[in-house]
């Protein structure tokens, strides 16, 4: 089990045990995102968020494109579109300073729905370190999926991918909110 | 009337206080939009309140709807359908206002304007024992507008130097590269056909 072929072998079988695991069927984009909302007020009624109401339901949005009548593909926003990691960009921040933003596509046109792509990320506050953690669950691929990495994570680095943990979007939305820390010595 | 109300506006509100939704409301909704509120409301108030709700019609008159109220298990209902009642189901409403009123139970009265008009002239009680709770409802408002899908566009198009047509046609041709953002653009430009042919 040391060579490249073994590794892709081993890479096919981690990608199947992660994506197969990851609960991935909703009941709809609504429901998931009003489930997000529930999470983001809970978490600000417990000062772990800053981001005020107002401003949740602002960054919060929702964008569907019908493929047949009624049914299609919706997209959950979470924040604007910040692939520059710039903090002036409207974004959920935390009370430890951290801040996060995140995009969920679902297909509506299956039933149940069914998440088929998302994009989280988290920084520290810039003040302490570029550090970023990112997860991405990518469209299926039904050739090669994606190098078998349909389901990672970058671990504060572009270039490196490792196999996510099946987490599905709302459970990486608590780990942003309750389980990111910021230790000590980095802070002093 | 009260102010506009959004679902989310709703959500926070019914939410807040999970543990008194015993009040009923009335929330004022556009007769085509009608549909899509009731099953919006269905799929989102019951993460809120915390338990399964009730969708009770009201087109076969006001005696049964109150007689299903009073059945109903679910503690949270929605009622709606009321807008082909004549005079005499609007009186009888108005004379069952305390039949509502009991118990832990409490719910939203879906309504049209017109509807919503009917309530306040022929069911006083009812009407003065709601107070100001009567919302008007606010559609879409978690919707990206079309500034907003603008500034996205085009922060997708700098994140991956290519032009929206650009990713059209890959998606046409099967190119396109599976990252989540591909999807979202997709959805943005309101080409999800795409995303199915993807598949």
């Amino acid at each position: 089990m040391s060579n490249r072929n073994s590794w892709e072998e081993m890479s096919i079988e981690i990608q199947k045990r992660s994506v197969v695991n990851t609960p991935l069927e909703i009941k709809s984009a609504k429901n998931l995102r009003a489930e997000i909302l529930k999470a983001l007020n809970i978490a600000l009624d417990e000062k772990i968020l800053l981001t005020e109401l107002h401003e949740i339901l602002k960054l919060l949005k929702l964008q569907a494109s019908s493929v047949i009548k009624q049914k299609g593909y919706s997209e959950i926003m979470g924040g604007e579109k910040n692939s520059n990691r710039n903090e002036l960009i409207p974004h959920f921040k935390l009370n430890n300073g951290c801040w996060f933003d995140f995009a969920i596509t679902i297909d509506e046109t299956v039933s149940p729905a069914e998440i088929i792509a998302f994009d989280f990320e988290i920084r520290y506050p810039p003040e302490i370190s570029n550090w970023f953690l990112r997860f991405d669950l990518n469209t299926p691929n039904h050739e090669n999926d994606n190098k078998n990495m349909r389901f990672h994570f970058h671990p504060n680095n572009e270039d490196i991918q490792i196999h996510s943990p099946p987490m599905s979007p709302l459970e990486i939305l608590h780990l942003f909110l309750y389980g990111i820390k910021i230790p000590e010595k980095q802070r002093s | 009337m009260d102010k506009l109300f959004s679902l989310d506006d709703l959500l926070i509100k019914i939410g807040s206080r999970p543990e008194r939704i015993n009040f009923w409301a009335v929330l004022v909704v556009k007769s085509e939009d009608m549909i899509f509120t009731v099953s919006d409301l269905e799929d989102t108030l019951e993460i809120f309140i915390e338990s399964p709700i009730a969708v009770i019609s009201g087109e076969n008159g006001a005696r049964e709807l109150v007689e299903k109220v009073e059945k109903a298990i679910q503690e949270y209902i929605l009622l709606w359908q009321l807008e082909a009642w004549d005079l005499a189901d609007w009186h009888s409403f108005d004379g069952f206002r305390s039949r509502l009123d009991k118990g832990k139970k409490g719910g939203l009265i879906l309504l049209t304007e017109q509807s919503t008009h009917s309530l306040m002239r022929y069911c006083p009680n009812f009407a003065s024992w709601l107070g100001a709770k009567v919302f008007d409802f606010e559609k879409d408002a978690e919707l990206l507008t079309k500034e907003e899908t603008n500034l996205r566009l085009d922060a997708l198009q700098k994140w991956a130097k290519l032009s929206s047509d650009q990713v059209i046609k890959m998606a046409e041709k099967r190119q396109l590269p599976h990252d989540p953002e591909y999807a979202e653009w997709l959805i943005l430009l309101n080409r999800g056909d795409l995303l199915e042919q993807q598949k």
